[in-house]
């Protein structure tokens, strides 16, 4: 699984990961395009974690406070992939 | 099926002899043609209108809230007290994402009508046809399914298959 770099300041119980499912419909390129422009990711990152997903189904594409997660998760429904939300750490 | 297939040919052939870094979206016969900051649409009349069709009921299912877009609209968390959490999302974010897409078709239905659209509106223009293709994909569950759409001869198909060109030709020129 993928993680992207997070905040080192967040506390482990406080994080949320924006998880990306895989499909068959969206195209591999399509779904960089999307990560490249909703995380400002670089391709070849955007590459890796869409790969991951393609690959294990799903993948984790960004990790941190809930609310922040909550409006990649929503961009990214706008885009018109799957993805949601998951609490991290205990 | 012909005329579709023959729709598919003028959208793609240029992509067809795409090599690795050369910029389609500045041949000659490029569908949508990149000079600057304008994207001309370079499509006969028939495609043309065929997209302005496609366009036009996606929008009016947008505005109708119909249940066959629920797949652009999904839930957003899973496991214990979801079913709390995702009428919530749903409350806040439907509305939203949907004026959204409503506003999107409006750019791309006016960048049709014109002959070109800005380069900047090229991220509306991909998403309104893969949400096209997403809803024309709705009874897809996996790549055997997926494949049976490439290869039908439904209309669900042609629907599918012209908006996977669209796709893949705005892919090029962004």
């Amino acid at each position: 699984m993928v993680l992207p770099e997070i905040d080192t300041f967040q506390k482990a119980d406080e994080l949320w990961a924006v998880v990306l499912w895989n499909d068959p419909v969206n195209t591999m390129e399509y779904v960089s395009r999307v990560l490249c422009k909703s995380f400002g990711y670089t391709k070849a990152k955007a590459e890796e974690i869409m790969l991951a997903a393609h690959e294990n189904g799903r993948a984790t594409a960004w990790a941190g406070e809930q609310a922040e997660a909550e409006s990649h998760c929503r961009a990214l429904h706008g885009w018109g992939l799957q993805a949601t939300l998951q609490k991290e750490g205990k | 099926m012909n005329e579709i297939d023959e729709m598919f040919r003028q959208l793609t052939n240029p992509l067809a002899a795409e090599g690795l870094g050369e910029d389609v979206s500045q041949e000659e016969d490029a569908p949508f043609r990149r000079s600057g900051e304008v994207v001309r649409i370079q499509l006969e009349a028939r495609v043309l209108e065929i997209l302005v069709s496609l366009v036009s009921e996606y929008k009016m299912l947008l505005e109708g809230h119909a249940r066959e877009l629920d797949r652009l609209f999904p839930a957003a968390y899973e496991g214990e007290e979801s079913e709390i959490q995702n009428a919530a999302w749903a409350l806040l974010t439907g509305d939203v994402l949907r004026a959204e897409r409503v506003a999107r078709c409006s750019v791309v239905l006016n960048g049709l009508g014109d002959g070109s659209f800005p380069l900047e509106a090229a991220d509306d223009w991909m998403r309104v046809f893969n949400d096209v293709r997403l809803i024309a994909t709705a009874d897809v569950k996996d790549e055997a399914d997926l494949q049976d759409l490439y290869e039908g001869a439904t209309q669900q198909s042609a629907v599918f298959l012209l908006s996977s060109a669209v796709l893949q030709a705005l892919l090029s020129v962004a």
